[in-house]
């Protein structure tokens, strides 16, 4: 993200500060990965066909490092010493995971509200095994309707 | 295109057709709010405890591999899409992925230069919020149950989630739990090493090193090379924590 602020608004000017904030508020409200910012910024510049080329020019790189990651992985996944190495990397990558609902709670649940929405998702979700659409659904309509502060 | 379809053996469960593996990324890529590891909750949902076409561990690797090149969910989607059919898998699963959020980006940066403001989303996305913390709890747990098992992994866990809160570098997080596995791992099963005595012990190790290397290396040499940008931006998740919020 500082990357993407250094780039697009420092360097090339392509977008304002304040324009940068509401590609990333635009982009954190849709489905997606954050990086589809790219997609706003190339918006902004060249319509529907700079979107397109933005979005697709940034995640070449990464795609196919991890196109050779994945290779790699399906080679060395029986190789003893991977495994040992890999026994401690999964611990810690469900601890990593708990880590980023925390982080995203502190501000996420400002209300009594908030916790309510949080304690049922979670009883729908586990106890009840409901599909995540049909409870972010809920959640979408209850901040709509102004349930949430 | 799904002939080459190398040792599935680990997989237990029933196989799934391309179109249906690429109809399911169009799903999370419609439903995936909130980006990041909300996405990586949606995945486990889908793969590991719905369809069980991966095991929780295989998945754990690929999130941890996917750190490599900073947290971008849609590498996720390409490690699934490889490991269940190849090259051509992994290239259509991030494309699946990524063409929902894509289309919607594009109608609402159209809405929002034409009209300054996207209105009612603001509200509306103010419930996601709670939801989404809910999803990556119910992941949370759901891949931690197995892993916490034992003590060992619950520490590295607590270590990590600790590390997590504090915002340290998530690669270095897991190299650090990785090197700590490796450690830890060697002393508890009394393995063929121990049982050599000392110096054939030596030369067993010194030429396994160059067994070992052949696969290792060419990670280790992407894994450094790529240190640099994964440094760079794996700080991505964390910073979208923060502005997320910003964005309410």
């Amino acid at each position: 993200m500082p990357v993407l602020h250094d780039r697009l608004v420092t360097q090339l000017g392509w977008l304002n500060p304040r324009k940068f904030l509401d590609g990333l508020a635009v982009s954190n409200l849709t489905p997606g990965p954050i990086a589809v910012l790219a997609t706003f910024a190339g918006y902004r510049v060249a319509g529907v066909s700079g979107a397109l080329v933005a979005t697709v020019a940034l995640f070449v790189p990464a795609t196919v490092l991890m196109l050779g990651i994945s290779h790699q992985y399906a080679r060395f996944r029986d190789d003893h010493r991977a495994q040992r190495f890999l026994s401690g990397v999964n611990p810690a990558v469900a601890g990593l995971i708990l880590s980023a609902a925390l982080l995203l709670g502190k501000s996420a649940l400002v209300s009594w509200r908030g916790y309510l929405l949080c304690g049922i998702s979670i009883f729908l979700l586990g106890k009840l095994r409901w599909h995540p659409a049909f409870v972010l659904v809920i959640g979408a309509a209850a901040g709509y309707f102004g349930v949430l502060p | 295109m799904d002939s080459r379809n190398p040792d599935q053996t680990s997989v237990r469960a029933d196989p799934i057709s391309l179109g249906r593996l690429l109809a399911t990324f169009l799903k999370i890529g419609s439903i995936g709010f909130g980006g990041g590891m909300a996405i990586i909750a949606l995945m486990e949902h889908e793969f590991v405890r719905e369809r069980k076409l991966i095991s929780v561990d295989e998945f754990l690797h690929g999130v941890g591999l996917e750190q490599i090149l900073g947290p971008f969910a849609v590498n996720t989607s390409i490690f699934l899409g490889y490991r269940l059919f190849g090259l051509m898998g992994g290239l259509l699963s991030a494309g699946a992925f990524l063409a929902p959020s894509v289309t919607l980006v594009i109608i609402l940066s159209h809405l929002y230069f034409r009209y300054h403001s996207v209105p009612g989303l603001q509200g509306a996305v103010a419930g996601l919020g709670p939801v989404v913390i809910a999803l990556i709890l119910n992941a949370g747990w759901s891949v931690g149950r197995k892993v916490l098992r034992s003590w060992k992994g619950a520490l590295i866990s607590i270590g990590a989630l600790a590390a997590g809160i504090i915002k340290l570098n998530t690669l270095w997080v897991l190299a650090v739990a990785g090197a700590v596995g490796f450690l830890i791992s060697r002393a508890s099963p009394p393995s063929r090493d121990s049982a050599a005595a000392e110096k054939p012990e030596r030369g067993a190790a010194a030429t396994m090193l160059p067994l070992a290397l052949p696969a290792v290396a060419p990670l280790a040499a992407i894994g450094l090379t790529f240190l640099k940008i994964g440094l760079v931006f794996s700080e991505g998740d964390l910073f979208w924590c923060r502005f997320f919020m910003i964005g309410l």
